[in-house]
């Protein structure tokens, strides 16, 4: 009978497409790691993510419990780093104010990624005053303000107000930290609040404050262009 | 006495997962030569791949940074990609003032370690890979003074602020 026969062979054809995910499946394996906010205090809620090395990074990701444990489960086997998404957390990225941490997924094993202790930030502001509207005129000359981490991430401050007496630029920096920021503006002339006219190219060490709160620095361009 | 080969150079490898791990959908590719010795690359530069998983445009600057464990920041580059500017960091000093990237007129930028050519460097995209070419020479005195291998760390930064 023609149905018979069909389900006859119908039948290696499903079996064997039962089977193709177990017969194609990656070895996989996990990470396990802790993220906290001081000592003993877990950083709940934070999202830690595991990137994988090389083009096309592919990105895994768990929350940390209330334990402050995370485990990210499903990794492919190779080489990944470790580090949270930090986006509108009382967090910054530990990966860029210290050490970022490397794992290596074997099948069926769960690799430690060791412990994280969450960064918390105040802001850098700095309100560089402009009379002569320097800043972004023609062929003006490009400028950068800019601090740079302990792991060589250089952060730019961004603009966050602008009006007709100059700019405020800002950036996120750890609490109680200790950073240089630098000021290129090539063909600018930018002085302190002091009056003092700075290098081409300057580095002024600021001590941020030991809670969350606000740090500025002023400068003021009084020439170039 | 004779002097010492430059072992300073003896190799440069990529260590490319730094980058990864810092933001999402960008990522380090590759850098030519992976590995050589001598004061500067074979050709005079070195070419850096970056990668975004969407648009090489949503790369907005990268950093590259040829050091050693005991020289942090050797010859560390940043360059922004909005107006081309490199900058040059020296450990001492900080960044060096700024040039524009393939300009003819630009100097070449040194600290006690290298020297960058911005005038014979160049930055092209296409699709998803932006492509640096850097022309890096080192000081003969890195390889008297601070002998051994150096590695290179590779860092697109994406449209979001690094944070």
């Amino acid at each position: 009978m023609p149905i018979r026969r069909l389900v006859r062979a119908a039948v290696p054809v499903i079996v064997l497409a039962a089977l193709m995910p177990l017969l194609f499946a990656q070895p996989t394996g996990a990470v396990h790691g802790q993220a906290l906010d001081a000592p003993g205090v877990p950083a709940a809620g934070v999202t830690a993510v595991a990137t994988s090395v090389g083009r096309g990074s592919a990105r895994y990701s768990a929350t940390v419990t209330n334990s402050g444990d995370f485990q990210i489960a499903g990794l492919p086997v190779g080489a990944y780093t470790v580090c949270f998404t930090v986006d509108r957390t009382a967090y910054l990225n530990p990966c860029h104010w210290g050490t970022s941490k490397r794992v290596t997924i074997t099948p069926g094993t769960t690799a430690e990624a060791g412990t994280f202790t969450m960064p918390k930030w105040a802001r850098l502001q700095v309100r560089l005053n402009d009379p002569g509207k320097r800043l972004g005129a023609a062929g003006a000359s490009p400028l950068l303000v800019a601090v740079m981490t302990p792991a060589l991430v250089v952060n730019e401050l961004t603009e966050v107000a602008r009006d007709a007496g100059g700019r405020t630029l800002e950036t996120l920096v750890p609490v109680a930290a200790a950073v240089n920021l630098s000021v290129v503006g090539a063909r600018l002339e930018i002085s302190d609040s002091a009056g003092h006219k700075l290098p081409a190219s300057a580095r002024i060490p600021v001590t941020m404050p030991s809670a969350a709160g606000v740090q500025t620095i002023v400068l003021t361009i009084t020439g170039g262009k | 006495m004779p002097r010492r080969l430059p072992r300073s150079l003896a190799a440069v490898a990529a260590l490319l997962a730094f980058a990864s791990a810092a933001f999402a959908a960008t990522s380090a590719v590759s850098v030519t030569p992976a590995s050589g010795s001598g004061r500067s690359p074979a050709g005079g530069s070195f070419t850096f791949v970056f990668h975004d998983d969407t648009d090489f445009h949503n790369i907005t600057a990268v950093s590259m940074d040829i050091s050693s464990a005991s020289l942090p920041t050797a010859c560390f580059v940043y360059l922004r990609l909005s107006d081309s500017q490199l900058y040059l960091y020296d450990p001492a000093a900080g960044f060096t003032t700024s040039v524009t990237l393939g300009d003819p007129a630009s100097p070449v930028q040194r600290n006690t370690m290298c020297a960058v050519d911005p005038a014979r460097s160049s930055v092209s995209g296409s699709g998803a890979d932006l492509t640096v070419h850097l022309a890096v020479a080192f000081e003969a005195t890195l390889a008297v003074n601070h002998p051994g291998t150096y590695d290179v760390q590779m860092l697109p930064y994406p449209t979001a602020p690094a944070g």
